[in-house]
């Protein structure tokens, strides 16, 4: 799920044009008119995407992404938002903030699968997002329920996984789903790990019950 | 523990009245849905009486369902055998054909292990029937101190390791007050049923594992099937009491009222919420996270430890549209299950002490009746 280069470049054309726009334009005009209703639809955009990370809706944070800081504290405020604690009930936790600052500012979030989920952790999961789905029914709850409900159907999948899980805060909201089998080979720096432990236990056989300790001192001797 | 569900009426497709078409039951085309209103030769089915395994937390309900369907369909009288959810699931699992159940009654929901093993013996139609909501509580003699409970509270006082300092150690908790502040200063003693039982799923999954998710220790291991054992493994030393019904005539409740009675006072007994409101003289409900089972805290699902009560049926055991079949009376059991009378505000399930959903997820329900879709894992 990455972005198109043609979505990408009308997004930062309805950006260039918003960033253009007077902060109050009149609608005596039909290009004023469109100009405002692009800048409508960027703060709606904005909205949707700010809401669960309770950002300051500030023009200069549109183009301003927040410090990593920012979005780790506010991904413990599960107050507004159960989208953080459901995905690290998923199993995932964040790995990495990546930012970039700019005009088309980009702010990824990475999670890492860091645990298998038990048929337990399924079913309260499932039963927690039925829940959730009653409260609340609304655009952006139902966008994320979509994504927690994503990985628990590829965490059903025998042979694959999701591996990482990439939220997309800026441009635009983007979930993006890297999938891999469950038994992959191992990489060159596990496998380095793998072989070290390996022959670390191959240098200390475990002691033979049979076999009696050798003595490592002589005993004192005694009168 | 095998029951017989009541007496029903003796003479082939007549109501008690006498007369010769059964009524409908409500649900408009949802009862009796493809099946002809004269009962067939009994040659059609391969099997006189209809046979339901699975849980006895179940078992009032369907008793009821049965009476009721019985009043318009004449129908031998079904063999229930209340060995359990997980044990019934594994004999409904096991095969299509007369040999093997045409129901069963789960206090939780299929898993999908459990459904794996439906496909690998060919039991590929099932429909899962919901008939409403119960709620799993903890109780106490009365008398007893009624003292806040969590999932976590519970993890820690029952589990054979709890996590220390980064390692896992034997418990060493003896009273409630070491674990809560708040609690008590009396032993740690509770009473839940053994392996088998779906009460007793429920409380692994929802009190022991739902305990110890994200505690530090226990999140670090990754795998499952490591992990789980972690959180589910009972301590030995005497602090918890194992009921097995499948050994003893006496339901779980009867043995769980006689074991209260005479256990000292902190011990807490694991039940379905029915059991205690027929015995709401000698029990009194623990509160979990601050909120006692009630209609409206379950149906609020401000209650955390609900459940759905269901009911699985083979598709493959239905009769025919020629009326051939495993055995007759499934469809109108489901269409009694789902009926208005049954799972409707004020009817006779809620009596009982189940909680009966919206009407959105009422039309679901029947829906899934009706068209007889297929259950999915």
């Amino acid at each position: 799920m990455k972005h198109s280069p043609s979505r990408l470049a009308l997004f930062v054309a309805g950006a260039l044009v918003t960033a253009s726009a007077p902060a109050h334009s009149e609608t005596s005009d039909p290009i004023t008119a469109m100009l405002g209703a692009v800048r409508t639809v960027f703060q709606s955009t904005w909205d949707f995407i700010s809401a669960p990370l309770s950002l300051s809706d500030d023009t200069i944070d549109t183009v301003t992404p927040a410090t990593p800081m920012a979005i780790v504290h506010s991904l413990h405020n599960t107050k507004d938002s159960h989208f953080w604690g459901d995905i690290s009930d998923a199993g995932y936790d964040l790995a990495e903030i990546d930012t970039t600052v700019g005009i088309i500012p980009d702010v990824k979030l990475v999670f890492q699968s860091v645990r298998e989920l038990s048929e337990a952790d399924r079913d309260a999961l499932e039963r927690k997002l039925e829940i959730e789905e009653m409260r609340d029914k609304g655009v952006l709850p139902k966008v994320q329920r979509q994504i927690i409900r994503t990985l628990l159907e590829a965490s059903d999948v025998s042979e694959m996984r999701i591996g990482k899980l990439e939220i997309g805060i800026l441009p635009l909201p983007s979930a993006t789903f890297t999938m891999e089998p469950r038994d992959a080979p191992l990489t060159s720096e596990h496998d380095a790990l793998y072989r070290a432990i390996i022959a670390k236990t191959r240098k200390k056989p475990a002691p033979d019950p049979a076999v009696p300790p050798a003595p490592t001192a002589e005993a004192p001797a005694t009168d | 523990m095998v029951l017989t569900a009541g007496v029903l009426a003796a003479t082939p497709n007549a109501g008690q009245d006498g007369k010769s078409s059964p009524q409908p039951l409500t649900g408009g085309p949802i009862v009796g849905a493809g099946e002809s209103g004269v009962a067939p030769a009994a040659a059609a089915t391969d099997r006189d009486q209809m046979v339901i395994v699975g849980s006895s937390t179940v078992y009032p309900f369907l008793r009821a369902a049965i009476q009721r369907l019985q009043r318009s369909y004449v129908l031998p009288a079904p063999i229930i055998d209340a060995v359990g959810t997980t044990a019934g699931i594994k004999l409904f699992c096991a095969g299509i054909g007369a040999e093997f159940p045409d129901v069963v009654a789960a206090s939780r929901g299929m898993q999908k292990s459990e459904f794996d093993t439906c496909i690998e013996h060919h039991v590929l139609d099932v429909i899962e029937v919901k008939i409403g909501q119960t709620a799993f509580a903890l109780v106490v003699k009365k008398g007893s101190p009624v003292f806040n409970m969590t999932a976590r509270t519970i993890y820690l006082a029952l589990a054979a390791e709890i996590p220390e300092d980064g390692e896992f150690a034997p418990n060493p908790f003896t009273t409630w007050r070491q674990i809560d502040k708040d609690a008590p200063p009396l032993p740690i003693n509770v009473i839940i049923p053994t392996a088998g039982s779906g009460q007793r799923t429920f409380f692994d999954d929802n009190f022991m594992q739902g305990g110890c998710r994200h505690v530090k220790e226990i999140d670090a291991i990754f795998a499952a099937i490591d992990r789980v054992p972690k959180c589910v493994t009972l301590r030995k030393d005497g602090h918890v009491t194992q009921i097995n019904e499948s050994t003893d005539p006496a339901s779980y409740g009867e043995l769980l009222l006689r074991d209260l009675e005479k256990a000292p006072l902190g011990t807490i007994g694991l039940t379905a919420l029915p059991l205690y409101l027929d015995n709401s003289d000698k029990l009194d409900l623990l509160p979990i996270g601050g909120v006692l089972p009630s209609h409206d805290t379950i149906a609020s699902f401000d209650y955390p430890m609900t459940s759905d009560l269901r009911l699985y049926f083979k598709r493959a055991h239905m009769r025919n549209n020629e009326g051939r079949g495993v055995v007759r009376g499934l469809r109108e059991l489901m269409g009694e299950l789902v009926s208005d009378d049954a799972t409707g505000e004020g009817g006779y399930f809620e009596a009982l002490g189940a909680v009966s959903y919206d009407d959105e997820m009422k039309a679901e329900i029947r829906k899934t009746v009706r068209t007889l879709r297929r259950f999915k894992r």
